[in-house]
């Protein structure tokens, strides 16, 4: 019974547990794998606590440091020449020096990577034996996958048989013969003839090769011993012309008119009888007639092979044909989507412009339509004036202004016809057009009332009208005219548009049609590739007598496998125990590659740094006389350390992740520590290069325990004050006092943030250090959370016996006396109860700090944590979490602690809930 | 030595009189009135304290409440006000400041000709101080302007006014009052000016060629030029002339050119009839149209000619009871004001509810004094608790909750179940799943603590007369611990209700409130409880900052948590402590 409740106990805690444990686990792990199944990695490191607390610039931060300098950034700006030389010989100086230790920790590894090579290399014999163990096995396997396959599929022995008889001559030996046992299957003829060419190639070679032996037998005695060695090549290479697949009479024949007479040099023939000669010449005549006869030979192979192929050929035709139509229409399908894209880029592009077009000509629109209002108005104006007296009235002499502006209407009005149809501005150019012809039609009646005096304005008015009017509709004429043509542009594209969509549609209801068939010859024609395949592993597999052999075989597995699918062999789990050794025995290979790539990128920096220390000075004068200086050595530090770094960072990674993983393994306990060392040596020597965020968490956690700290002090300072008063002295408002602090403590602080923003916004024009973004202004409004901790106090003060003060009060201390010496050191405990609660709500607090502190520098603890969640930080859990943990730590201690306080129904929902 | 006490102390007094004074003054004359009343209050309770021997109780408390008044009560004040006006994203300034800005409106003629312009900067030890004269020509005849007075500077220190004289160059010579300048032109280009030599009141400086944006050559000076001269005097000065228009660096080409340029607006003085009372008001006159600005809603609008509106500037002014009748009438904003209040309800209940009962489970396991171990268990179940909250959910948000590479969906989820993700955050009910996990998680050992004190408290022999009598277990939970649990766990129960009602902190980190309600004019999320939701309204801009109705929800808020608050002193007697003595 208890047993099961401590079990589900610990089951229940570790579950509430986890993701603190989370926490830890991952603020110690080197390779920020924070979701990982593994909790706990070996590789572990307190490397993110140091940059944390320690926040030293590494060899990326520095060279921005120094370029800093020479941009003369904010930090540098009010610098003297001497500061700043000064900061340039000091990040100089930790450059260099961090680049020497990078470099140490590279150069401390090389022994133990030596050690590792050795231990591996000693034991490439084991690996092989135990290999061999598994070797009958093994091809055992790989037969029944080939019989497998091989049974899998009729069609597929025409196509396999050809794709051999192209392929076997590539391959050798037992590789060879093993095709032509596959090749017989289906093509008997052609084994045949091969065997039959290569039987009589053997006799041809050997007769040739019998009287060739003897005469060579012969003449070596002649020979003097220093040409004994020539007389050695001549003969081998005659031989190796004898073979197969070598031998053709043309190149026979070239290979002796290259070496002087006939194949001997002039030395050779000094030293050989003139008999031995002559019968060098006929040896070399009636070889040649053998190999004009073998010649033949070959020449007959090849027409009965191309015969045979042909044969072969013809019965695929009909699946060939159907790959080729496949491969075509999809080429067509292509063409057609391709064609498709672009066109529909190309409308979109005209739309683009259609569109720039109708924003121009919305912009007309709207003077167009001022000009109408106006129009209208004056028609409404003069319809007024001239419907009112219909008495003739003489024609003045002022009609030539009327005959002026009504000539030009006119011409608007047909000008606003010729437009036509227009996007925009329809309605309004009707209407103006409308007007403009009420005006002409009343050309009379105008005529008539022309000497009016608003009529004479109206008609004025028109006229200085007319000029604008004309200039939009010009304007608006031309844009149309440009309108139209991509319009009809847009027309063209969307017709062939739509021609391609049909297009597309065919192919692909072709190709669907097809695809089907043509997917199962892709999949037989892979099966052949696989056949290839299995036959090489198993060619492979039988030659596996040393460790290189082995290694080879390795990588024709893994080839295998990559390019069709796993399969469960036998020496499967050895095999990816080999790959692991591998990259032991060819360790000290990689690593010297890799890192004297990062001792070069030191050199070279070095070097440029030198050039850099020779000019240094005249950069400093030109700076502080705030003249931009462009310091080409600094860009080409920077570059120089950004390729580099790519370049061996994820290398040595791959290196370091390696000795890691193997350092867990079983069998290479005896290493295990120096393959550790190798990882653990290349982290930190990468640590230097690595470009790590800019983060400032220790001045973080000093504002936020100077603030927590002063604050915490002063709001108990003046709780206390002013709490007294409440527990032991009568005064008028002491209950609504009391209840006033029940009622403003209830009001939420979140939402007096706009009037504390303001307020501190206002108070930093006056006093900036107390202002918006700076510490103490955060502090003073902290002091605000006043209310419920006199309450608090308040409390307490009550349960101390008045007796003390009133004794002392007797022997003539004041009120003020008995607080100070009486009542405060009885109520200590309390107070630094109150202190730390303040304290720890202050150091928690996020929601003000966040709203009032704004640059970097002044965040507290909070505010810079949930930064951690964003951008640069956003995937740094090693970062994230080892700052939590700093955090949270010593509040963790402080809770646990003040539980009893804390817990306790007073101080709910002050700090914890 | 008790009258020197006395004296310095009715210094220190006169001091902080004086002081205050000077603060009330200042902030009367910034439109923050009601901080001013505060400090007279405060000047006045001081005074009665530290004069008025009756005030001796007082003297305690002076520091406290003044900080009280200025910190909390202050606060409080301006929220009430500013739910009653339209505070907020369009209308952030006075109507003074307003007019001001407008008064600050140009407007360029598109004809006119830009001039093209060049700097004559005084220099000291080879090094260019701010003292400048410019020179700027139109092609045809050349001007010289004085370097700019700054007449005005805006809240962040930059200048928002400045203005010079500037006069036409004749046969090399300008005179602007005072001051005189001689142009020393090029020996070799009768056009090209070297130098300016100006004298003033005596004193003769030289100004040198410095920049020019038309001189490719000078462009190593640009950086001076636009940090020393350009933004301070430069950006938002009028060069005036009395017989030519204003001529000022415009918008359309920044710094590259000046141009010629006129006010948009000219003040004017209207009266209107209030109560029965001729009052006087300034109006603004657009001066090409010669139209008075419209006001409406505390809005400037321009009437065009044709009749239409145009939005100018809008100030802060008050509404009425328009914030509230949002809260409950008007439907763009009734429907996610509802469900967030719906939610924040049930979040509070919800969260209260799951921690109590899974508290009280832990406690009543803890509660064996026979049970080895219960203390560490204790410790280690406290542990959620004492995590300050803000890092253990950035750390839930973070690690556990992300849909890619979470814990929970990637091992959990995806690799031991293989199911496809969860998206915690996401989802409008998931982000509410999501967010009531942490805070029960966060919740329960406070729960659990409360329970186990008041368990202990419990007499041992209730349930041993309980037994005796044959009652069952579970009769001896529900008719002794439970009714005896609840008399002193209620009131904390309902702090805790209270305290997730506002519980800021927990919404605002996880989730920020999010994934977003899609039918919403404002940028209310599924998570957002009322303080989150107020907080987001005030200060997150993406569609417009709302400080009036922010503030009308939260004294909304403030009355909610006032009433939960009464129940809770009610069941804990916090008033009889008040009554007391």
């Amino acid at each position: 019974m208890r047993v099961i409740k401590h079990a589900i106990m610990i089951f229940l805690v570790v579950i509430i547990l986890f993701p603190m444990v989370w926490i830890v686990a991952t603020s110690v792990r080197r390779d920020n794998a924070a979701f990982s199944t593994k909790m706990f990695s070996n590789r572990y490191t307190f490397q993110y606590f140091k940059d944390l607390l320690l926040n030293r610039k590494n060899i990326p931060q520095q060279i921005s440091e120094l370029k800093k300098i020479a941009n003369l950034s904010t930090d540098y700006v009010k610098m003297s020449k001497e500061e700043l030389l000064a900061s340039f010989n000091k990040s100089e100086a930790e450059l260099k020096q961090q680049m020497a230790l990078s470099k140490e920790q590279i150069i401390k590894s090389e022994q133990y990577v030596e050690e590792v090579v050795a231990f591996a290399k000693a034991r490439t014999g084991e690996m092989v034996s135990r290999f061999n163990a598994l070797k009958d096995e093994e091809k055992m396997f790989f037969e029944t996958q080939l019989t497998d396959i091989l049974a899998s599929s009729k069609s597929l022995q025409f196509e396999l048989t050809n794709e051999l008889i192209h392929s076997f001559e590539k391959v050798e030996g037992e590789e060879q013969s093993r095709y032509l046992a596959l090749i017989e299957k289906s093509s008997p003829d052609f084994v045949k003839v091969f065997i039959e060419t290569e039987q009589e190639f053997k006799n041809v070679a050997n007769r040739i090769q019998d009287a060739y032996q003897g005469w060579f037998e012969t003449v070596k005695n002649n020979v003097s011993e220093g040409l004994q060695a020539e007389l050695e090549t001549v003969q081998s290479t005659f031989l190796s012309l004898l073979t197969p697949q070598e031998f053709s009479y043309s190149k026979w024949n070239r290979e002796i008119n290259l070496k002087g007479y006939k194949g001997l040099t002039t030395e050779l023939q000094s030293e050989l009888t003139s008999e031995q000669l002559e019968q060098w010449t006929q040896l070399i005549e009636s070889f040649q007639e053998i190999a004009k006869e073998t010649d033949n030979l070959l020449k007959t192979y090849s027409t009965k092979k191309e015969e045979i192929i042909q044969g072969l050929e013809n019965q695929m035709k009909e699946r060939n044909d159907v790959m080729a139509l496949y491969l075509s229409l999809e080429e067509q399908r292509l063409q057609a989507s391709n064609n498709l894209v672009r066109l529909e880029n190309q409308i979109e592009l005209e739309q683009q412009k259609l569109m720039g077009f109708e924003e121009r000509m919305g912009l007309l629109n709207q003077q167009i339509q001022g000009a109408q209002y106006e129009m209208q108005e004056l028609r409404s104006l003069v319809a007024v004036e001239i419907n009112q007296d219909n008495e003739y009235k003489e024609i003045t002499s002022d009609n030539k202004t009327v005959e002026e502006v009504l000539s030009a209407l006119q011409h608007l009005s047909e000008t606003i016809q010729e437009l036509g149809d227009i996007p925009v501005a329809d309605l309004e150019l009707l209407s103006l057009k409308e007007s403009m012809d009420w005006f002409v039609g009343k050309k009379e009646q105008l005529l008539m009332n022309a000497s009016d005096d608003s009529v004479k304005n109206a008609l004025d008015l028109l006229k200085s009208n007319i000029n604008p009017i004309r200039e939009d509709l010009a304007d608006l004429t031309l844009l149309v005219e440009q309108y139209n043509e991509i319009r009809l542009r847009v027309d063209e594209y969307t017709q062939s548009l739509n021609d391609q969509r049909v297009l597309l549609n065919d192919k692909q209801a072709e190709i669907e049609l097809i695809s089907s068939e043509y997917n199962s010859i892709v999949l037989e024609r892979r099966n052949i590739e696989k056949v290839k395949g299995i036959i090489r592993i198993i060619t492979l597999l039988e030659q596996t007598d040393d460790y290189e052999a082995l290694s080879a075989y390795n990588g024709a597995i893994s080839s295998f496998i990559n390019n069709f699918s796993t399969m469960d062999h036998p020496a499967k789990a050895l095999l990816s125990e080999i790959s692991a050794f591998d990259k032991l025995v060819y360790l000290d290979r990689n690593y010297a590659v890799e890192t004297s790539y990062l001792k070069e990128t030191v050199d070279e920096i070095e070097k440029v740094l030198t050039q850099f220390d020779a000019k240094k000075e005249s950069y400093i004068n030109l700076i502080h006389a705030n003249v931009m200086v462009k310091t080409s050595e600094l860009d080409a530090i920077e570059t120089l350390q950004k390729t580099a770094y790519n370049r061996f960072s994820s290398e040595l990674n791959r290196i370091a992740r390696i000795a890691s993983d193997l350092s867990e393994m079983e069998a290479y306990q005896e290493i295990a520590d120096s393959l550790e060392r190798i990882d653990k040596n290349i982290f930190e020597s990468l640590q230097y290069w690595i470009k790590k965020p800019e983060q400032q968490f220790m001045r973080w956690l000093i504002n936020t325990i100077i603030i927590a700290i002063a604050t915490s002090a002063i709001t108990v300072m003046f709780c206390a004050l002013g709490a007294y008063p409440f527990s032991r002295l009568r005064f008028k408002g002491r209950k609504y006092g009391l209840l006033f602090l029940l009622l403003i403590q209830m009001f939420p602080i979140v939402m007096g943030m706009v009037a504390l923003y303001l307020l501190l916004r206002f108070i930093g024009q006056y006093l900036p250090g107390f202002g918006l973004d700076s510490l103490w202004g955060l502090g003073l409004i902290y002091l605000g959370n006043i209310a419920f901790n006199m309450w608090l106090l308040k409390g307490y003060f009550d349960t101390i016996p008045n007796s003390l003060e009133e004794a002392a009060m007797i022997d003539g201390s004041t009120r003020f006396q008995t607080f100070w010496k009486i009542v405060l050191p009885l109520t200590a405990p309390m107070l630094a109860v109150v202190f730390l609660i303040v304290f720890m709500g202050n150091f928690n607090e996020f929601v003000l700090a966040s709203v009032v502190l704004q640059s970097p520098e002044n965040y507290t603890f909070a505010v810079g944590l949930q930064s951690f969640s964003y951008g640069p930080y956003q995937m740094e859990w090693g970062l994230f979490t080892a700052a939590a943990l700093i955090g949270a730590i010593p509040m963790v201690i402080l809770s646990l602690s003040l539980q009893r306080y804390l817990v306790s129904g007073l101080t709910s929902g002050s700090v914890k809930g | 030595m008790k009258i020197f006490g006395k004296m310095l102390l009715w210094f220190i007094l006169a001091l902080l009189n004086a002081f205050l004074t000077w603060a009330a003054i200042v902030l009367f004359t910034n439109d923050t009135i009601e901080l001013g009343i505060i400090m007279i209050i405060i000047i006045f309770f001081i005074d009665f304290a530290v004069i008025n021997p009756k005030g001796y109780p007082y003297r305690y408390t002076i520091p406290a409440l003044s900080l009280l008044l200025i910190l909390t009560v202050y606060p409080i004040f301006y929220t009430l006000k500013i739910a009653f006006t339209n505070y907020g994203t369009g209308h952030l300034f006075t109507r003074n400041q307003v007019v001001e800005q407008l008064m600050n409106t140009y407007v360029t003629d598109a004809d006119s000709k830009p001039y093209s312009y060049s700097v004559f900067v005084h220099m000291e030890d080879f090094a260019p101080t701010d003292e400048f004269v410019m020179v700027f020509t139109d092609g045809e005849k050349r001007f010289l302007a004085e370097k700019p007075q700054i007449i005005s500077v805006d809240q962040e220190g930059n200048t928002s006014r400045s203005v010079a004289q500037y006069r036409e160059i004749t046969n090399g010579n300008v005179v602007i009052g005072a001051a005189q300048y001689e142009i020393v032109y090029s020996i070799q280009n009768e056009d090209e000016i070297m130098a300016i030599e100006g004298t003033q009141n005596g004193k003769r400086s030289v100004y040198q060629y410095f920049f020019s944006f038309d001189d490719p050559d000078t462009l190593s000076n640009q950086r001076t030029f636009i940090s020393n001269m350009y933004l301070k005097y430069l950006d938002t000065a009028e060069l005036i002339n009395p017989e030519r228009s204003l001529v000022r660096f415009g918008t359309v080409y920044g710094f590259r050119k000046l141009v010629d340029a006129q006010k948009k607006y000219r003040i004017d003085k209207e009266l209107y009839e209030e109560n029965g009372k001729i009052n006087e008001r300034t109006v603004l006159v657009n001066q090409a149209t010669g139209i008075q600005l419209q006001e409406e809603d505390g809005t400037f609008y321009e009437i065009t000619p044709l009749g239409q509106r145009i939005d100018v500037g809008g100030y802060r002014g008050y509404v009425g009871l328009r914030n509230f009748e949002k809260m409950f009438t008007d439907s763009r904003f009734t429907g996610p004001f509802i469900k967030i209040l719906i939610w924040t309800f049930l979040w509070a209940i919800l969260s209260v509810l799951f921690s109590f009962v899974i508290g009280l489970g832990f406690a009543l396991m803890l509660n064996d004094q026979k049970f080895k171990g219960r203390n560490i268990y204790r410790t280690l179940l406290l542990i959620p608790w004492a995590v300050p909250a803000f890092i253990s959910v950035l750390v839930w948000r973070n690690g556990f909750f992300n849909e890619t590479y979470g814990i929970i969906n990637k091992i959990i989820i995806g690799q031991w179940l293989g199911m496809d993700a969860i998206r915690w955050l996401g989802d409008a009910f998931m982000a509410k799943v999501s967010v009531l996990i942490v805070n029960v998680w966060l919740g329960f050992p406070y729960m659990m603590m409360v329970c186990l004190g008041a368990l202990q408290s419990i007499p041992g022999n209730l349930y041993e007369a309980a037994s005796i009598d044959g009652a069952t277990r579970v009769r001896r939970f529900s008719g002794i611990t439970m009714p005896l649990l609840m008399t002193s766990v209620a009131p904390l129960l309902i702090g805790s209700f209270a305290f997730n009602f506002n519980n800021f902190t927990n919404i605002y980190l996880l989730t920020k409130g999010g994934p977003a309600m899609s039918d919403s004019l404002t940028n209310a999320g599924s998570t957002d409880i009322l303080i989150s939701y107020t907080y987001k309204l005030a200060f997150q801009s993406e569609r417009g900052q709302d400080f009036g109705y922010a503030s009308a929800i939260a004294l909304f808020i403030f009355l909610i948590v006032a009433g939960i608050s009464f129940f809770q002193f009610k069941f804990a007697g916090t008033f009889e402590e008040v009554n007391r003595g």
